[in-house]
């Protein structure tokens, strides 16, 4: 406790103020002793004050307060009972805290949450923050407690955890710590898995070649020598099952050897168990490789009744198919890797979910599959897929953009979504799903119920446009109750009839608990060719299923019953798709050549009649070989980022392509198409090997040119798709002759796809390198016993920290002070201008008995003149009287003095301008009291110093009036 | 005037505001139905599936659930005084077809009514209204086009019904609120109609009130009905957001309240009750999840001296 400087050399400027302070103390011998030492101190003060204010003067304290942040480790490695004694830990601490303890809680994992900030409650609430469990981050949590830390107190942090990290560095945030002069202590959640067999990785070729053994080498670790029973799934299918011994202490390899049969990638999941095993989570690896074969394809097919005749052909050109319906396509991009090109025939953007989207469009973009849309009436804009991924990635824009044909379809969608949870939320993503499979030249108005307002358009019924207006407008939407549905389908007819949109359709989404619509006004919606569909979320009773099934069948629509909410958006792109049908064209026409392509190679020009297509408009750099009379595009193609794509916007069955299908040139024209956007084949001069150990991933790359040599100087760039289809880019550095790394950030389980291009350096394009890798299990698994050495060390780190044990206290007031210094400067100045005025005041203003009196006279009158007349006694008129007195005898004291001083004015010729003495004041006995007297100028040479007659006579006159004075004081 | 919630000195035209958003005693979610008991205690139905029983002042006394409410909680609740023995609490249980008589400790003491759309079976049952002898008048509605007002004997035996659903005098669409005018007459808030409808307890039509609209003697949803001694009828306008006042011949006096959080204020209102000294009016404002209390004295009447001063 006590004072501290800044800059304790500008103390230095002490001396030489102190000794101008005693220099001036000769100066003042005209003053009287007290008023010359008090001028003396308070200049002395003064400049003391500045001069600390200068050096920057500091108040340090110890504080008392001791704040405790409990940081507990909330990841999965840290066993449950574990976690529940360090909650008791801190429970019993907390609730023997004393008066000027404070304690708050981090739980922490990945992330880190302030459960509580710091503060007295002895009690422990249940935590509520939710962490992600899959990773530890410590060094995030001692951060976040840092800045947690504020205000002046002892600071202590206690870290809960079984010490395994596998992100971020905790010594270092620990070393932040100790510079803040946070104490960190630690109670160990030790453990020790006894028996704990670990499968840390699967390892199999990148690629391989049809039909020839390879192995998949397995590599296990077990704290125990034990028996375990290795099986191995190849694509889901057992091919393997053995006995294994593991060691102790010891990596433990073993090999299966197996082949693959198709070309495209195989997954191999490798489990080990054993019933004596702790831990089963981290027993389980995956593994997967490319089998170099016939190409792949994935045919979804959305036609109920399937299409035979592309599959035959495409089986013809050694092409392999797997035929599926929308419903049936991959949720995950390993699955889609096994592909080498997808076809979409006729599937409506409504039976695919935008997560199916996104994969096909990373596929595509990043890893270099193929992709073609093939048409029918759920195809194109027809199907909804307006602003999907899957319109960014073809060469076709789903809008005509033709002025001359311009078709409109109108769409009103009533939202009442109230009933269910999150209602807002849903009716936000449900109008902007309805939005997006719209074209710019459609119209759209949205009702709902709102507050209070009542029955309203979100927006009226208008052309879409660019939809950003319109989406700005939906986000703000709160449907409210809907008591009716009489009044909003009145407003929905009256608006749809008013239009000249050729398609006009109502989608209502309620509860069917609204009152229900008037039979006749359905009727009439229905006579004005308006369809309405109906979906019903989360009814009553089954009245409201009832009820909204009868007005989808009287209004000629679909009715859905849908209790997946996650559904709802799907459903309304496929209802706002009806009204896209006016881009359908059922007229037959004779597709024109337009340019030369190698999917036409051989085909010739005289191509048979289509029954119809799907209108939409080609994008700036697409190849549109191919297009119908209209001149819209009927076969379109390009390269989208690695991979390719192509649009054939009529079908490819017996309804528009009846006569194609019985064309000799059927099979040639589609297995070309097919094949002109398959995956590029594998270069075998690149050798891929993806790698992820703990929270990093490493991409090793061997480059060689044909003849086998290194190829170096390559420019690779790789982009790294994430399990959440998040992309990392990724660059690799050369590291020795051929051989390029990367690495990237492994956050969760699942596996990890890289696409790279390796260019020649400065080269545009380059080849495509494909391979992946997957985490089978969160790393929090990978060991069997905690790491204490890693929490001792966090100790060490910081001055003061402790391991603590069940009993040990936790609030230990023995931190040295931390108490956040107080700057003194403002009180300094603070203080300095008054010790200013006041040493001028004492210096240069005389005030004596008699400037009391006048004073007190001069109060009396302020006070009591209105009530002079009655209020006056006689004691007070005695007391000015005695007071008047004093100040006559003062007066005639001062006129001595003053009648002195001119006296040795004469005698010393004016005396030294210093000297002068003003005189100007009024002179009257009752006048001003404080009168000014001479001001002494200590910076100037005084010339009248000395010991000669006239000032000897100044001083006797002085000493005249002092003692005419004293016996008044 | 000191009003009673937890002392506070109340301005004496402010209504008392009691309550707020919770699940918690003395919180709402979705305030619906609110009535009041001849000695002041108010019962309120929201949808958290609760009833609570507060004190005159608006504090809580006691809660219970309803025995089931995963299909929908009640809209409305009445209080039975027509036994001079003992008060009971109405429940018009609406999502689950019935109607439970509770005593106002909470227990059953009576339940009726079966699924179906037939005479005797029973919808989505909003409002009871009691005559002087504890016949039941209960307004229902249903997505079977079958909306209606049944009349039970106190016992819980159906008598009769009418109404049925439509746009034409008589007919009905979403009867909300139902009200006995002595000594045989039924006022009923035929809320998709924006009307009121007056019936002799018979099922004979004897007036219709009011149409959609925003002004005086116009409704938007009437939802409930109140009425106090000298025979006036308070409106719930659940889409006004406000209370209507009607002399006892449908002749607008005046209305209260408008959108809003303010007290004074209504966010979708659907109950309103009076106190059997008719001094005081509850409303139930829904959207806002709390109760209001008005005085009468200071709400009323000058809407009331202003339309007589207009007149």
């Amino acid at each position: 406790m006590g004072i501290e400087f800044a800059y304790p050399l500008i103390l230095w400027a002490l001396v030489p103020l102190g000794l101008h302070a005693w220099w001036m103390s000769r100066r003042l011998g005209l003053l009287s002793r007290g008023r010359r030492w008090t001028a003396l101190g308070l200049r002395a003060a003064l400049l003391a004050m500045l001069v600390m204010a200068l050096a920057g003067a500091r108040w340090t304290h110890q504080s008392d307060e001791l704040k405790v942040l409990f940081l507990i480790d909330q990841s999965e490695s840290v066993p449950p009972a574990k976690r529940e004694a360090a909650r008791a830990f801190v429970q019993s601490s907390v609730a023997q805290m004393g008066k000027d303890d404070k304690a708050g809680v981090i739980v922490f994992g990945a992330d880190a949450a302030v459960e509580r900030a710091p503060d007295g409650n002895r009690e422990l609430d249940p935590f509520k923050s939710v962490v992600e469990r899959a990773r530890t981050n410590m060094a995030g949590a001692i951060s976040l407690a840092l800045a947690v830390f504020i205000g002046e107190s002892q600071k202590r942090i206690v870290v809960l955890s079984d010490g395994n990290q596998n992100s971020g560095d905790a010594i270092d945030a620990a070393r932040a710590a100790a510079t803040a002069g946070v104490a960190i202590d630690y109670y160990p959640l030790s453990y020790l898995n006894r028996n704990d067999i670990i499968l840390e990785k699967a390892i199999v070729e990148n690629r391989v070649s049809l039909d020839e053994p390879f192995d998949v080498r397995i590599i296990a670790t077990s704290t125990e020598a034990t028996d375990a029973q290795l099986s191995i799934l190849q694509d889901g299918k057992p091919i393997g099952r053995q006995q294994v011994r593991l060691e102790p202490g010891k990596k433990n390899a073993f090999v299966v050897t197996t082949q693959v049969r198709d070309s495209g990638p195989h997954t191999f999941e490798v489990q080990l168990d054993s019933p004596s095993d702790s831990i089963p989570a981290n027993n389980r690896g995956y593994a997967f490789t490319y089998g170099q074969g016939n190409p792949r394809v994935l045919l979804v097919d959305g036609d109920p009744k399937p299409n035979d005749s592309l599959p035959a052909v495409l089986l013809a050109e050694k092409i392999d198919v797997n035929r599926i319906g929308p419903s049936g396509l991959p949720q995950n991009l390993r699955e889609l890797q096994a592909y080498d090109a997808v076809i979409f025939n006729n599937v409506a953007a409504g039976d695919i979910s935008n997560d199916q989207m996104q994969l096909i469009e990373h596929g595509v973009h990043t890893l270099g599959m193929g992709f073609m849309m093939i048409g029918g009436e759920h195809s194109f804009g027809a199907g909804g897929w307006n602003d999907s991924p899957i319109e960014k990635i073809l060469p076709v824009d789903m809008e005509l953009k033709n002025e001359k044909v311009m078709p409109q379809g109108a769409l009103v969608p009533v939202i009442h979504t109230i009933e269910i949870p999150e209602g807002e939320m849903w009716a936000e993503k449900i109008t902007m799903a309805a939005l997006d499979a719209l074209g710019p030249r459609d119209l759209m108005g949205v009702l709902y119920y709102g507050y209070p307002g009542g029955e309203s358009w979100l927006f009226p019924l208008q052309e879409v446009g660019n939809k950003m207006r319109l989406r700005s407008i939906i986000k703000s939407i709160q449907p409210g109750d809907m008591p009716d549905f009489d009044r909003t389908l009145q407003m929905a007819c009256d608006s749809l009839s008013a239009c000249n949109a050729s398609v006009r359709h109502i989608v209502i989404i309620s509860d069917g608990d609204p009152s229900p619509p008037n039979p006749a006004l359905v009727a009439r919606i229905k006579r004005a060719q308006i369809t309405i569909s109906t979906i019903v979320i989360n009814p009553h009773d089954q009245s409201g299923k009832t009820l909204m099934a009868q007005v989808a069948k009287d209004g000629g629509g679909n009715y859905y019953d849908v209790s997946a909410y996650n559904k709802l958006p799907q459903i309304f792109i496929k209802e706002a798709a009806t009204v896209r049908k006016s881009l359908i064209f059922n007229e037959p026409f004779l597709p024109v050549t337009r340019q030369s392509s190698s999917i036409l190679s051989g085909i010739g020009k005289d191509l048979p009649l289509l029954g119809g297509y799907v209108g939409t408009t080609k994008k700036n750099l697409a190849d549109v070989p191919l297009e119908t009379d209209k001149g819209d595009p009927l076969l379109a193609a390009w390269r989208e980022g690695v991979g390719k794509t192509v649009a054939f916007t009529s079908d490819a069955k017996d309804r528009w392509a009846a006569q194609w299908v019985t064309w000799n040139q059927y099979s040639k024209f589609w297995s070309q198409a097919v094949r002109w956007c398959l995956r590029a084949p594998n270069n075998p001069n690149y050798q891929v090997q993806m790698d992820i150990e703990g929270s990093r991933g490493r991409i090793t790359v061997d480059a060689v040119d044909s003849a086998g040599n290194f190829k170096n100087f390559l420019d690779i760039k790789g982009n790294v798709i994430t399990p959440d289809l998040k992309l990392l880019d990724v660059a690799l550095r050369q590291v020795s002759p051929g051989r390029y790394e990367g690495e990237f950030p492994v956050e969760r389980p699942g596996t990890y796809m890289l696409g790279a291009q390796a260019a020649e350096n400065g080269a545009a394009g380059g080849d495509t390198v494909t391979g992946g890798a997957s985490l089978s299990y969160s790393p929090e698994f990978q060991d069997s016993r905690s790491n204490d050495a890693l929490l001792a060390r966090l100790a060490d780190v910081t001055p003061y920290g402790r391991k603590l044990g069940d009993s040990s206290p936790v609030f230990l007031h023995n931190l040295p002070s931390r108490a956040d210094p107080l700057p003194l400067w403002p009180l300094l100045i603070g203080l300095a201008v008054p010790l200013l005025l006041g040493d001028i005041f004492t210096r240069r203003v005389l005030v004596g008995w008699s400037d009391v009196g006048v004073g007190l006279v001069w109060l009396e009158r302020k006070l009591f003149r209105r009530r002079r007349e009655t209020a006056m006694t006689g004691e007070l008129l005695e007391v000015k009287r005695q007071v008047r007195d004093r100040a006559a005898q003062e007066s005639a004291a001062r006129e001595d003095f003053l009648s002195s001083l001119k006296e040795i004015k004469k005698t010393d010729g004016g005396g030294g301008e210093d000297s002068v003495i003003d005189q100007s004041g009024p002179r009257r006995p009752s006048g001003p009291a404080i009168k000014p007297v001479s001001p002494v100028d200590a910076a100037r040479p005084r010339q009248a110093a000395g010991g000669d007659g006239s000032m000897n006579q100044l001083l006797k006159a002085r000493d005249r009036a002092r003692r005419k004075n004293e016996p008044r004081t | 005037m000191l009003a009673g919630c937890g002392g506070r000195v109340e301005n004496a035209d402010a209504p008392l505001v009691v309550g707020a958003r919770g699940s918690g005693p003395g919180r709402f979610s979705f305030p619906r139905g609110v009535d009041v008991a001849p000695d002041g205690r108010v019962a309120v139905a929201d949808r958290t599936g609760r009833i609570q029983i507060f004190s005159a002042a608006g504090e809580p006394i006691t809660q219970w659930y309803m025995p089931k409410h995963d299909n929908g909680t009640p809209t409305r609740l009445v209080f039975d005084a027509t036994d001079p023995a003992t008060t009971t609490l109405l429940v018009a249980d609406t999502h689950n077809y019935r109607i439970i008589r509770y005593g106002l400790d909470g227990r059953i003491v009576q339940q009726f009514g079966k699924h179906g759309s037939k005479p005797g079976q029973m919808l989505f049952p909003t409002d009871i209204a009691l005559d002087t002898s504890g016949t039941m008048y209960i307004a229902e509605y249903g997505a079977e086009y079958e909306d209606r007002i049944m009349v039970y004997s106190r016992s819980g035996r159906f008598i009769r019904q009418f109404g049925g659903y439509g746009e034409e005098p008589g007919k009905l669409q979403r009867p909300m609120g139902v009200v006995f005018v002595p000594p045989d007459r039924l006022i009923v808030a035929d809320s998709c109609n924006d009307r009121l409808q007056v019936f002799r307890t018979d099922g004979t039509l004897l007036a219709v009130w009011g149409k959609v609209g925003k002004a005086l003697g116009e409704f938007n949803y009437p939802y409930d009905l109140a009425l106090d001694k000298e025979g006036r009828v308070y409106v719930a306008e659940w889409g006004n957001n406000r209370i209507q006042v009607l002399d006892p011949s449908g002749r607008p006096l005046g209305v209260f309240g408008g959108p809003g959080a303010n007290p004074g204020e209504f966010g979708q209102p659907w109950g309103v009750a009076l106190t059997a000294s008719g001094d005081r009016i509850w409303v139930a404002d829904t959207l806002n999840h709390r109760l209001q209390r008005f005085d009468v004295e200071a709400t009323i009447k000058p809407l009331v001296a202003m339309k007589q001063g207009v007149k």
